[in-house]
């Protein structure tokens, strides 16, 4: 089986953990008012729905089961309906029937749907223009919107619809973008195809160009949450037949960064404690404590061989009585053969003693003692030195087949045991047996090294962690964790002899990691506080949060050269009751409003503009 | 000297191989001209599956030996060129109670083949030569006393006397002593003594293991 795991993936297990729906502060704010559909126009916006159900899941996420996501897809076959599904960043999508697609929406209306009224049916097309070529592309989704609704029979519904056009603006895209946004002033003013159109660019107003979507996915989100709410205000003003473009800003604990800190200084403990365990390989031979290491006793023998000698051998040895009916070269009277050394008995009874234990051993060597030398070996070597011993394997098996004859003049009996054990250890095809082990062990050993060598390779992929607060707060945290858990870490490290091992053993680490300090589960303005103090910096956090989402970071995600005008809507989502909650009401604008998000690692500002659509034509970009 | 096990070369066959009782000889029929391995097994195993075993076990030797020469433990080989096979009219036996496998082999350039047999013929190349054999079992007595008054009485031993043709190529444990429930083998260094003696007030029996091994009543 193979394993790619890289730094990439531990730090977004961090991230994902401190992110997730059961971290602190998670649960408690607003809900959805109305049942919702999302409707992703085109494979474009498709490949996107993830990302967008992702953030929504954060926001709602008891309504994980209940929120409904479908894909329309439109070629010369005719349009095939997808229902899209998935958590934690992994998505798929099915493709379903009319008549499927009738049951999913059932399901929103359903007696166990917890939508506080079913009064009407919020839906949200989503369109990304970024495969557009020509205008009719645009055209012909607008004309689907309605094809949509009457396959899916819900024109009798009281429907709140809202289109989200993604208008990609890139460079080489610049003529065709200007050609949507005219014909979209154009279609909206000629038919209202949704109640409201939300328009977003990935050119923002300063003029960067977002490769990736992400950011207005979470808008996206953003806006579903604020117009599917129980406050009707703003449901109306979102729904309120108009083109909206936003501004956006958040400010947000920064998981990535935190874990980017925590698992590089956990990758450069590994290092060191491989380096460490691996110091003393090169003299691996010249050890004394090797032949104890590889399962030899003091006499050259297999431990596991002598082990089975003593449980299952011993007992067809024969008694003292019997040992009276072996055959003799003649009659005369020796005694009791009891007395006698082995040496002797063997010699009076014409080989027969020798001849004999060797009918004991010979069934045993036909037993497979690979599974528990290979404990042993794990046991006993670390992976580096299994691999040293598989590249020395003459000189090993050399040290295998010492094993020292029992001395002769030992009475029979009193001797048999060592004999037993002795001839078992010294057959070559069973020595050879336990080499193989050591070859397979030693092979596996290697690749588990390579395989780690490339996790830890893996970090030259990472871009540096610019905020210098962090690195510095969680360099200490991760230098106090070494402090106390060194010695198990290196005695767990010792123990792991494969990728999949040193996988779970650096996510419980992890996870032991954020378990274990009460900074983890902070809300994210406490945690900056934090780090603030720490580096003896005198901002305030909360001050530092506001002007981040009220000035510094926010940027509109669609570039004009007219005036947006007053805002529809000014909003901030955040978890309430926080002293950031409190801050911020106390210091922003009355007309403010606020949605709880229930959500402590996050703070958002959004701002809603109408744009009229003859703006849109004269100030449609440059 | 490299030992290689080869495929069936039909130039080169060697089969029917079998026990002339008048001779006590092995005979067999091969290519004009071609030289045999002979190779003796114990009784019933066959040769032919633990050719690669042999050939291994023959590297190191510097050619193949003209008389009976222990290999792999317990297998003896011979080689038996054409022209011993005319002299000697076929191949002595190594002992009975085995099985014997003919082969045939070529030597060229420091290469020594032996060539498998033919798959349909398999059973033809080997004779499993078994042996009958009496083993006198006696108690062993004492005369007390003199003359016609005297009195056998047991020593509490017995004796057991192996025939004299059971020496070659037996393996120690083919035999085993029976004492009671309690079981004792057999050694070559027993049969080379010809008469053992074991002390036991019960008379003990002799048991093959080797089933080309039979012991007369």
């Amino acid at each position: 089986m193979s394993n790619n795991v890289t730094m990439q993936h531990l730090i977004q297990r961090f991230e994902n953990r401190l992110k997730g729906p059961d971290s602190h502060g998670s649960g408690g704010g607003k809900e959805p008012r109305f049942p919702m559909l999302v409707v992703c126009l085109g494979e474009d916006a498709i490949r996107g729905c993830g990302d967008i159900a992702s953030n929504l899941f954060q926001i709602w996420p008891q309504y994980q089961p209940e929120l409904q996501f479908l894909g329309v897809k439109v070629d010369e076959k005719g349009t095939a309906y997808y229902h899209i599904e998935g958590r934690d960043g992994d998505f798929d999508q099915t493709q379903i029937s009319l008549d499927e697609a009738g049951v999913i929406l059932s399901k929103i209306f359903g007696a166990r749907s917890h939508f506080h009224d079913k009064n009407k049916l919020c839906m949200y097309f989503v369109l990304d223009t970024t495969s557009f070529t020509i205008r009719e592309e645009f055209l012909a989704w607008i004309k689907m919107i309605q094809v949509v609704k009457n396959d899916l029979g819900v024109n009798d519904l009281d429907i709140l619809d809202m289109l989200v056009l993604q208008i990609n603006e890139n460079f080489s895209r610049r003529n065709i973008a200007l050609q949507l946004r005219n014909e979209l002033s154009t279609s909206y003013n000629r038919e209202k195809f949704c109640q409201s159109v939300f328009l977003l660019s990935n050119r923002r107003d300063d003029n960067t160009i977002l490769e990736e979507w992400g950011i207005c996915y979470r808008i996206i989100a953003v806006i579903m949450a604020l117009s599917n709410n129980e406050d009707v205000s703003i449901s109306e003003k979102l729904f309120g037949r108009r083109i909206f473009t936003v501004s956006y800003a958040h400010k947000e604990k920064p998981c990535w960064d935190i874990g980017q800190v925590i698992v590089e200084n956990l990758m450069d403990k590994l290092e060191s404690l491989v380096q460490k365990l691996g110091s003393g390989t090169a003299g691996l031979m010249e050890d004394s404590t090797l032949p104890a290491r590889l399962g030899l006793s003091q006499e050259g023998t297999m431990t596991i061989l002598d082990s089975y000698v003593d449980r299952v051998l011993l007992s067809q040895l024969p008694t003292r009585e019997q040992l009276e009916h072996f055959p003799r070269q003649d009659s005369e009277d020796y005694g009791l053969l009891s007395e006698l050394t082995g040496e002797e008995f063997n010699e009076l009874t014409m080989n027969a003693w020798d001849s004999f234990l060797e009918q004991i051993v010979k069934k045993a060597r036909s037993s497979d003692w690979s599974g528990d030398y290979a404990k042993l070996l794990a046991k006993n070597f670390f992976a580096d030195e299994l691999a040293f011993l598989q590249d020395h394997l003459e000189a090993v098996q050399s040290r295998l087949l010492q094993a020292k004859a029992p001395p002769q003049d030992q009475n029979v009996m009193s001797s048999a045991p060592a004999k037993l054990k002795y001839m078992l250890s010294r057959n070559p095809e069973t020595i050879q047996s336990f080499v193989d082990v050591i070859r397979t062990q030693g092979e596996k050993a290697r690749i588990y090294a390579q395989e780690r060598n490339r996790l830890l390779h893996s970090r030259s992929a990472l871009f540096p962690v610019d905020d210098s607060t962090i690195k510095s707060f969680y360099r200490v945290k991760m230098r106090d964790y070494f402090d106390l858990h060194e010695s198990e870490l290196e005695k767990e490290l010792k123990s792991i002899s494969d990728i999949e091992g040193l996988q779970r053993f650096l996510e419980n680490t992890i996870d032991e990691i954020i378990s274990g300090d009460p900074v983890f589960s902070q809300p994210f303005e406490d945690e900056f506080e934090s780090r603030l103090r720490a580096d003896n910096r005198p901002e305030d956090a909360k001050q530092y949060i506001q002007q981040s989402l009220t000035v510094n970071d926010v940027y509109k995600y669609l570039q004009v050269n007219f005036n947006l005008g007053q805002p529809v809507l000014s909003a901030v989502l955040l978890k309430e009751g926080t002293p950031l909650f409190e801050n911020l009401h106390a210091n922003l604008s009355p007309n403010t409003y606020y949605y709880n998000t229930g959500y402590s690692n996050m703070a958002e500002a959004i701002v809603i503009y109408n744009i009229r659509t003859d703006d849109l034509i004269n100030g449609g970009g440059e | 000297m490299q030992w290689i096990c080869s495929p069936y070369e039909p130039s080169r066959y060697a089969t029917n191989l079998r026990h002339d009782k008048l001779t006590n000889m092995l005979v067999w029929d091969s290519a004009p001209g071609q030289s045999v391995l002979i190779v003796q097994t114990p009784f019933g195993q066959s040769a032919v599956k633990r050719m690669t075993a042999i050939c291994r076990s023959l590297s190191g030797m510097p050619g193949l030996p003209n008389q009976y020469t222990e290999v792999a433990g317990d297998s003896w080989i011979i080689a038996v060129s054409a022209a011993d096979k005319l002299r000697n009219k076929g191949c002595p036996l190594n002992g009975c109670a085995s099985t014997y496998t003919v082969f045939s082999y070529s030597i060229e350039d420091d290469v020594c083949r032996i060539y498998e047999p033919e798959e349909r013929v398999k059973l033809f190349v080997q004779a499993s030569i078994p042996m009958d054999i009496r083993i006198d079992i006696a108690q062993e007595c004492r005369r007390k006393g003199i003359g016609f008054w005297g009195k056998s009485t047991p020593t509490g031993f017995y004796s057991i006397t192996f025939p004299k043709e059971l020496a070659g190529g037996y393996v120690d444990g083919d035999l085993q002593f029976r004492v009671g429930d309690f079981m004792i083998p057999v050694t070559s260094q027993m049969l080379a003594q010809r008469t053992v003696f074991i002390k036991s007030e019960r008379k003990p029996a002799v048991v093959s293991q080797n089933p080309g091994l039979r012991i007369a009543d």
